[in-house]
């Protein structure tokens, strides 16, 4: 079969593979029973693929410096005090609320998206956003 | 130290109103604000430091898809 792609082509039918595929996993793996031993065994299976996956890809591309535009930006440093700083603050308020009770008058962070863990689509869409940021650190 | 739930939940939504500026002065500014995953991205190339971060990938993994008690 002639390749007829062109490489921009080719590399977007494979994300949009990449992007199924997880997607199809996801479904699956986000209808698990919490607690089981299927849950954890199917969790590490999705760790050491993606961490597998972003190594084989980091050590065959050409060496990269994705950062120096992020670093040399010319609002940086304000960047980073202002990320550092909200940072803080959810970690400080996340802290305080954990202390109080009862946790449906105070809510963290982990009940507020458990509650919406309920539907099994918003489990999905959870799992996609875990992925994406394990993809941008491991990559 | 323990606080009313009115302040617990007004907390939340003053923080989820700030990370949302600073969402939009980074898409906005057009690289000059580089957004919370540029600066994760520029971090997480020193390895140590990808190591840590992964770290605490992972436990945000295991803590809703593994332990969650929906």
């Amino acid at each position: 079969m002639p390749n007829s792609l062109g490489p921009t082509a080719l590399r977007r039918l494979q994300i949009l593979a990449a992007s199924s595929a997880t997607l199809v996993y996801g479904w699956w793996f986000t209808d698990r029973q919490p607690f089981s031993a299927n849950a954890l065994i199917d969790f590490l299976i999705s760790v050491g693929v993606l961490i597998a996956v972003a190594v084989a890809r980091r050590q065959r591309s050409a060496p990269r410096t994705p950062d120096r535009p992020t670093r040399e930006a010319s609002r940086f440093r304000a960047a980073v005090v202002v990320w550092s700083a909200v940072g803080a603050v959810v970690v400080g308020w996340e802290l305080i609320a954990f202390r109080s009770l009862p946790r449906s008058a105070h809510p963290t962070i982990s009940s507020l998206i458990e509650s919406s863990e309920q539907y099994h689509v918003a489990r999905l869409g959870l799992f996609a956003v875990w992925i994406a940021l394990g993809w941008t650190l491991a990559s | 130290m323990t606080i009313s739930r009115s302040l617990t939940i007004a907390g939340w939504v003053v923080i989820g109103a700030a990370f949302a500026m600073a969402c939009v002065a980074s898409l906005v500014s057009r690289g000059r604000f580089p957004s919370a995953v540029a600066l994760l991205r520029a971090a997480a190339r020193n390895v140590a430091v990808r190591v840590i971060l992964l770290a605490g990938w992972v436990w945000i993994g295991w803590h809703f898809f593994v332990r969650t008690s929906r």
